[in-house]
């Protein structure tokens, strides 16, 4: 059963919290991402991360991710083999029907095999969409480091008058992962304003009674979606 | 990999969220699939499948890529 926290922090509303709870527990920071080789960016401190508190996609899911864990565990790298897209075609996955929902939200009228929607998503994604086949990238999550919790911090987004939401949370059902999970948000959140599903920060609650845009899901989202205090209570 | 994607409400309230069952990233594009439950002939997507996935494409936009594959049977 997984667990997750929504908060809306600046690097001013994490820092203290951070701080307070790496006196408490010995962790490191790795970045999740799908790297080159098996080497990853790593933090002893995420205060020593320079993009703390800043959002650079104008999405809650696309940001950077990192996972917080013990220090003296040993990180898990999963080799990803990239292929080529009509290997698509050959499992049961790829055949299954699938429905592309249009702008409207309306469905098409047949379905099409998945493989064939997919196909069209990475040709139209350009030509850095797809890796060579043969290439071997290497993912770091929490899918092979179970004792572990995923933080996307969220942020300022290109210094506008728009904070995206961030995320603590875990898939993990560990005991290593349910304490730090419980501790993580205990300290970081201390102090932060409950509105709606989220926890806002002091600094955070302050540029949002300045105007600043509070999105929840996307910046190309209907701004009816951004945390509104009057509508969430 | 984190827990599945959640799209809160109007106004990032408590009650009425959507959660995508399968949220992928690659180079800055973002791919949302849900699972979803059809009627017996296996293709057509139940009434409360069809809101929810108009209510989702309201929320993320409309140049986002949203497929809905059936559950297995």
């Amino acid at each position: 059963m997984s667990k997750q926290t929504h908060i809306f922090a600046t690097r001013s509303d994490l820092q203290g919290g951070l701080r307070n709870f790496e006196a408490k527990m010995d962790v490191k920071y790795v970045r999740c991402d799908l790297y080159h080789g098996p080497v990853y960016e790593q933090y002893l401190s995420l205060l020593d991360w320079a993009d703390l508190g800043q959002n650079i996609t104008g999405d809650h899911i696309s940001g950077s991710q990192f996972l917080v864990i013990p220090r003296d565990l040993k990180i898990n790298v999963e080799p990803v083999p990239q292929v080529v897209g009509s290997e698509l075609d050959s499992g049961d996955l790829g055949v299954s029907p699938a429905w592309k929902i249009d702008s409207a939200g309306s469905f098409p009228k047949h379905a099409a095999p998945l493989h064939q929607y997919l196909t069209e998503l990475e040709r139209g994604s350009g030509p850095t969409g797809r890796e060579p086949a043969g290439d071997v990238r290497y993912a770091v999550s929490q899918r092979l480091n179970s004792d572990s919790l995923s933080f996307l911090p969220g942020g300022i987004y290109n210094q506008e008058k728009v904070l995206v939401c961030g995320h603590i949370g875990t898939i993990s059902d560990s005991e290593i992962s349910r304490t730090l999970y419980k501790s993580f948000v205990s300290h970081v959140t201390k102090g932060f304003e409950k509105i709606g599903s989220y926890r806002v920060g002091p600094e955070a609650v302050r540029l949002m009674s300045e105007g600043y845009r509070m999105v929840t899901i996307s910046i190309s989202s209907p701004a009816a979606y951004d945390l509104c205090r009057s509508i969430a209570r | 990999m984190q827990p599945e994607e959640y799209l809160p409400p109007i106004g990032g309230g408590r009650s009425g969220g959507n959660y995508v069952d399968i949220t992928a990233t690659k180079n800055g594009a973002i791919l949302r699939v849900n699972t979803i439950d059809t009627l017996s002939d296996g293709v057509t997507p139940t009434s409360r499948e069809a809101a929810a996935a108009a209510l989702i494409r309201s929320k993320i936009g409309p140049s986002a890529p949203f497929l809905l594959i059936p559950k297995n049977r």
